[in-house]
């Protein structure tokens, strides 16, 4: 199966008053169509940094991240912003949606930014949105919505355009675990069913426990990989 | 289309803002445009009085008369009446005149006076002094008896003289010689201008002619057009007939109350400078404030892969719709009261009781007129102020990371 993300010797600094922190230490990895992994570890090991180096929103200070073989390496802003686009679905693990759009509206978002004529968009967006069980909600506002509902919305437009793959940072993590299992239940059966790419960040227990592939992480560093 | 709805609703989201802002830009749009209406017209009437009751739109004076009114700088009669002649087919009136200094004398006091001379058959109800209800006491109408004279009201009281009663004026003649001749008041004016009332009598031109010793002169041959569009046409050939005579377009001959006039526009554009500056800052303020309240927003939009360009132009059209809704309501507001205005005025004369300027008498209900080119370009720099009031906040909006804000 192809490789849809690699990381060589991937490194992230930050440096503050107290001193240098590796949030991002010397970090190999690669992905592959059909993963179901996540990214656990405690808190501050540096999961949020690395999601966002592999999702070329932020970039190392060392090493290099390849999204499809294409290296975030001296990409200007724009090409980057193409590059996660076209390339990459987000889910973050609240306020993921536009307030003033609706439901369909904010799902029309990614393909408006996208450039995609508008009579398509109901082709592309219904079906997601039957899919994530969001059909009759689709002219409400998030303010309207319960957070594992905008959980779902948030993968309605992460997955719209059908991406390499979805990073979604720690995605249950304010949801009650009623709702974090039909939610897990959910990207389990698209990773099964319509073959989305998943890689998580999490310390929730039951993620780590459905997932494929566990890469635990320590003050920046992978300390073990488990697949399963 | 997008970008705008984004805009649009956005600026619902703190609607109290919203509205405070666009409150802020129709104010002043509507204060500014209805003043600018409101100016026009009054300047249009000044104007209108100025030259009508001077140069007319062209005007024949000897050359030196614009920067020094002697007495004796005179015109012949012969020359005037042969270049109004040859504009009669143009011309709606012409007037001769005289203005002559002169000490006016009654069994009780003496004041130094302003004579004008003028053909009053010809500019009774027209000239500006000589309008219906400027005349308080006497008669307009046959005054040609070789005593006959007009007299302001305040002088009128300051010599202790009332209707019928008589006066001397003495001036000194076109021979320098002291000439004093008898008077009789057969109408007293009050125009409201202190000047006018208090110093000022209207001869018959021939009266004055006479008080001059000068049969054959005059100081002013003002000539108003039937269209003003004849005017360089009318100059040419009033200069290529002219002999010892300068000829003057209106605008030459009223310098200082176009200088009032232009002094008045500057004054309401710098009113209207400060007003845009503090309306441009309180809109920088409220769209600042709305971008800094949505970093995280900004961050998710930029994460899922917007380019920052979008997100600047998504921050520019909130400023353009607030802007655009201000000066549509305050142009709006401004269109409505404008008509109200121009057919019914604004009665100040409860306030104000003479308004005076340049010479001129302002009416006390204020009319107004339609300035499009002041309301064009009110609208235009206030659209550019919002589009302006807007970089900074896109500034800020391009400063914000997706890393940083997703935290
Ligand atoms: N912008 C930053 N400036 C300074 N230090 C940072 C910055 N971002 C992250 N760090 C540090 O990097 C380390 C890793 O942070 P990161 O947010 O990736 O951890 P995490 O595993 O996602 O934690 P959590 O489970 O709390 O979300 C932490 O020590 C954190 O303090
Ligand atoms: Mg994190």
């Amino acid at each position: 199966m192809s490789t849809l993300i690699e990381l060589k010797s991937v490194a992230r600094h930050y440096t503050g008053s107290s001193g240098t922190v590796r949030a991002v230490d010397n970090v190999s990895l690669s992905f592959k169509e059909g993963d179901f992994s996540v990214l656990a570890g405690s808190s501050g090991s540096g999961k949020t940094t690395l999601l966002n180096l592999i999702g070329g929103i932020d970039r190392p200070d060392i090493g290099e991240v390849l999204i499809s073989g294409i290296s975030t390496q001296g990409k200007s802003e724009s090409e980057l912003a193409d590059l996660r686009l076209n390339k990459i679905g987000f889910i973050f693990q609240s306020y993921n949606l536009l307030p003033v759009l609706t439901v369909y509206e904010n799902v029309q978002f990614i393909l408006q930014i996208r450039g995609i004529a508008d009579r398509l968009h109901n082709e592309l967006i219904l079906p997601v949105l039957k899919r994530l069980g969001l059909i009759d909600l689709k002219e409400r506002f998030p303010s309207q919505l319960s957070g594992g509902q905008q959980q779902r919305v948030a993968i309605a437009r992460a997955i719209v355009l059908k991406p390499s793959i979805v990073l979604a940072d720690e995605p249950t993590a304010n949801l009650d675990s009623d709702t974090a299992d039909s939610l897990l239940d959910l990207m389990q059966s698209l990773n099964h069913e319509d073959r989305v790419t998943f890689l998580f960040s999490s310390h929730d227990p039951e993620v780590i426990r459905r997932a494929r592939t566990v890469i635990r992480l320590r003050d920046g560093k992978v300390i073990e990989i488990e697949n399963r | 289309m997008l970008y705008f709805r984004l805009g649009f609703r956005n600026l619902w989201r703190n609607p109290v803002r919203s509205l405070i802002s666009i409150a802020g830009i129709a104010g002043s749009v509507f204060l500014c445009c209805y003043l600018a209406n409101i100016k026009i017209a009054n300047h249009q009437k000044m104007i209108q009085n100025g030259v009508e009751g001077g140069p007319g739109h062209l005007a024949l004076y000897h050359p030196d008369w614009l920067t020094e009114r002697e007495v004796d700088n005179l015109i012949p009669v012969a020359e005037a009446i042969r270049i109004t002649d040859s504009l009669k087919h143009l011309s709606k009136r012409t007037a001769f005149r005289l203005y002559i200094p002169a000490l006016a004398q009654s069994p009780r006091n003496s004041e130094g006076v302003v004579v004008m001379g003028m053909e009053l058959e010809k500019e009774i109800l027209k000239h500006p002094l000589l309008k219906k209800k400027v005349l308080i006491k006497g008669t307009w109408h046959s005054l040609s008896g070789k005593q006959d004279a007009l007299i302001g009201e305040a002088l009128a009281k300051k010599l202790g003289l009332d209707i019928g009663k008589k006066f001397v004026l003495m001036v000194q003649d076109k021979h320098n010689e002291i000439n004093s001749q008898l008077f009789r008041i057969r109408g007293i004016f009050q125009t409201g201008l202190k000047d006018m009332d208090n110093n000022t009598v209207i001869l018959p031109l021939n009266n004055a002619q006479s008080l001059l010793r000068s049969e054959n002169e005059i100081h002013e041959a003002s000539i108003l057009l039937k269209d003003i569009n004849d005017l360089p046409e009318s100059l040419k050939t009033a200069r290529s007939l002219k002999d010892v005579s300068s000829v003057h377009p209106w605008n030459e001959a009223i310098p200082q109350l176009l200088a009032i006039i232009s002094l008045d526009r500057i004054n309401g554009m710098v009113m209207a400078m400060v007003l845009f500056l503090i309306v441009g800052i309180g809109t920088v303020n409220a769209l600042c404030m709305s971008v800094m309240e949505r970093t995280r927003e900004f961050g998710v939009m930029r994460a899922i892969g917007t380019r920052q360009e979008k997100i600047s132009l998504m921050i520019l059209m909130e400023g353009i719709v607030l802007s655009l809704i201000g000066i549509a309501s305050g142009l709006f507001a401004c269109i409505l009261l404008s008509l109200y205005t121009q057919k019914y005025g604004i009665d100040l004369s409860s306030q104000i009781k003479n308004i005076e300027a340049g010479n001129i008498l302002l009416e006390p209900i204020i009319y107004s007129g339609w300035n499009f080119n002041a309301m064009g370009w009110i609208s235009l720099i206030m659209l550019g102020l919002g589009i302006f009031g807007s970089l900074y906040p896109v500034f800020l909006a391009t400063r914000v990371s997706p890393s940083e804000a997703m935290r």
